[in-house]
């Protein structure tokens, strides 16, 4: 059973995460507040909610899994999203801070439908997002079960009960806004945690130097750049990952929530750092733990992903609780956001696509009743899906970036963008990403080389996205509405 | 007239052609070339920004800045990659091997001040107040419009 301390760090944990949900409910005043948080924050909250949405449990527990398994070549997969998340502020920002002021959109489908004039984008961009977000929210039940179990040493169904009761508990009431609020909140914790990270693990090895050499004279090829993976891999992630993490939704929606056009300037400062620190508690935690099982002070795991535990193990007893509550914050701020976009997509924006609209209050008590919904089912799924979460959880992220990359980065910037070639760019983006997945997973297909099938589809949308626009013309130019042709203007 | 199409039309041509270029080096196995080709669709996406004619300064040189550094880094880090490979480096920087060294906190060091702090430098010629006043008068005028019309 846990220590009092662990016991006080979590209750309070759990505490502050609901009063910041229950004070959230001042806000929503209209569905757009419910959905997209509309105007409602600063630069600081709106920067460290868009990191900490963005690091999720993967960061803590997966990343560091894969440096132990693959070398310092891992570090591609988090090094080029890192370096591709301003995107999203330099070419989409801009344009959807803007549409808040002349449209009541609350989602990017939303945004969409009237870039486009077309129900059946909305429908595409909704349904390829709610797909996405399932799948990753699968992916965080057991992992958010873990890590609570682990730290209060409670039963696995208990810890995910307690876990996603409380994200439900809050986003029912406060929508987005809480969503947004919490993930400030649990940035700030991950914040604390990672810097506290860093320096235990360098006082238990002896700095970065030590660390590095002592687990470069059992094996040379785990401190390079590449280590045990090929080139076409870390750049499959560069590519891959990186152009799709400019077009995720729970980044990408936080520009709907900026009070001010001005804080778009900040809140890509503390977005990147706070992105950043993922990406230093990575390597520290990874490295740590092959330098535990280089000096023979611990037996090698019997998965990667239980590189984390071999570390929690050598590290002070009291700062074990707060490294599990950091993970956890993580998990938590990106499950929140999670279903806040996919409840959007379903009571918002797929009635919306088939011409029923519901009224501000029917939209935000549907929107709870089908938070607890959506929840309750990725849960279901989470728990019981076993192999089955793995291979749906795969298509999470990128599934994103082929979907959203091309209809709206491309197409919010671009005039010549035509309503067909986004419908092309979706259709090619459901019918890869899944044909793929059913391909590789299921057939046991794999492309030459080590290529991940998400290059393909991003790559083949993004084509298919500017060729179709030359041929086509509707939803373009001038037959773009006026207003909205002034947002892609300005 | 013509040049300003080009300059509406050109990047995204550009981006669609880079980037079956790059497919075509990732499924031939062409792994340096791919890595080169990676940096330029980056590159080009920031070419987005200069689409716009009173922000073609910035996007070009955003652009320019992001594809220039990453191909430094990438043939820096594959460079020392190649040359210690197998190997412990016979000299170490910051206490990493040379090639992460540059793949990790020079890279993101340098991409940072590229792009988040480059963003917040040049930001009143990117989103200016004087953008904000005339979108809102250009909005103004389309509501006018169509309350007379």
């Amino acid at each position: 059973m846990a220590d009092l301390f662990a016991i006080t760090l979590v209750v309070l944990y759990f505490v502050v995460s609901a009063a910041l949900g229950i004070y959230s409910r001042k806000w929503i005043k209209t569905s757009e507040h419910f959905y997209g948080a509309n105007k409602l924050f600063g630069w600081i909250i709106i920067g460290i909610a868009a990191s900490a949405a963005a690091v999720s449990g993967w960061t803590f527990i997966g990343g560091p899994g894969l440096l132990y398994m693959l070398g310092g070549g891992s570090m591609w997969m988090y090094f080029a999203v890192a370096l591709c998340y301003p995107i999203a502020w330099w070419v989409l920002g801009k344009r959807i801070r803007l549409f808040v002021e002349v449209r009541p959109v609350a989602t990017l489908p939303d945004i969409a439908a009237a870039r486009y004039k077309s129900n059946a984008v909305r429908v595409l961009l909704a349904v390829g997002i709610l797909l996405g977000v399932f799948a990753y929210l699968a992916t965080q039940v057991l992992a958010g079960g873990f890590v609570l179990s682990g730290l209060l040493g409670i039963s696995l169904e208990t810890a995910i009960i307690i876990t996603f009761g409380v994200i439900i508990f809050y986003t029912v009431i406060g929508g987005m806004a809480a969503s947004i609020i919490t993930d400030f909140f649990q940035g700030l914790v991950m914040l604390f945690v990672i810097i506290l990270t860093v320096i235990l693990v360098l006082m238990m090895t002896g700095g970065v130097g030590p660390m590095l050499l002592t687990i470069a004279e059992k094996d040379p090829s785990f401190i390079d750049p590449l280590g045990k993976a090929s080139w076409i891999l870390v750049l499959s992630w560069a590519f891959g990952l990186g152009i799709s993490v400019g077009a995720q939704p729970h980044t990408v929606t936080k520009f709907l929530a900026m009070r001010d056009y001005k804080d778009l300037r900040p809140s890509l400062i503390v977005a990147v750092l706070g992105y950043m620190a993922g990406a230093i508690v990575w390597f520290f935690i990874g490295y740590g733990a092959t330098w535990l099982v280089a000096t023979g002070q611990s037996a090698p795991p019997t998965r990667p992903d239980e590189a984390t535990i071999i570390l929690l193990k050598h590290l002070p007893v009291w700062s074990y609780a707060l490294l599990y509550a950091g993970a956890l914050a993580a998990i938590m701020s990106t499950s929140s956001a999670f279903i806040s976009l996919g409840v959007a997509a379903l009571v918002r924006d797929i009635p919306k696509g088939f011409g029923k609209e519901l009224g501000h209050r029917e939209q935000i008590l549907y929107g709870r009743i089908a938070t607890i919904i959506v929840t309750v089912a990725a849960l279901i799924f989470g728990y019981y899906g076993g192999e089955l979460v793995a291979l749906i959880g795969a298509l999470g992220m990128t599934y994103f970036g082929a979907a959203i990359f091309p209809s709206l980065t491309i197409g919010l910037n671009w005039k010549r963008a035509t309503r067909e070639a986004a419908i092309v760019s979706l259709l090619l983006a459901h019918i890869l990403n899944i044909g793929f997945l059913i391909w590789t997973k299921v057939l046991g297909g794999k492309l030459p080389f080590g290529v991940q099938t998400y290059v393909v589809s991003l790559g083949v949308a993004i084509i298919a996205m500017i060729i179709v626009s030359f041929l086509t013309k509707s939803a373009a130019e001038d037959d773009i509405d006026p207003d909205v042709k002034i947002v892609m203007e300005t | 007239m013509v040049e300003e199409r080009y300059w509406e039309n050109g990047p995204y041509v550009l981006l669609a052609i880079a980037t079956l270029a790059t497919l075509a080096a990732f499924l031939t196995n062409n792994w340096w070339v791919c890595g080169i080709l990676v940096g330029l669709d980056i590159a080009l996406i920031y070419t987005i920004v200069a689409t716009n004619p009173k922000k073609r300064g910035v996007g070009v040189l955003v652009s320019l800045l992001a594809f220039v550094s990453w191909s430094i880094f990438w043939v820096l880090t594959t460079y020392y990659w190649a040359m210690f490979k197998g190997t412990i480096p016979s000299f170490m920087i910051a206490g990493m091997h040379p090639g992460f060294f540059v793949q990790f906190p020079v890279a993101f060091i340098t991409y940072f001040l590229i792009s988040p702090l480059l963003y917040a430098l040049l930001f009143s010629k990117i989103f200016s107040d004087e953008d904000w006043n005339e979108f809102h008068r250009k909005i103004a005028d389309i509501k006018e419009e169509e309350m007379g019309g």
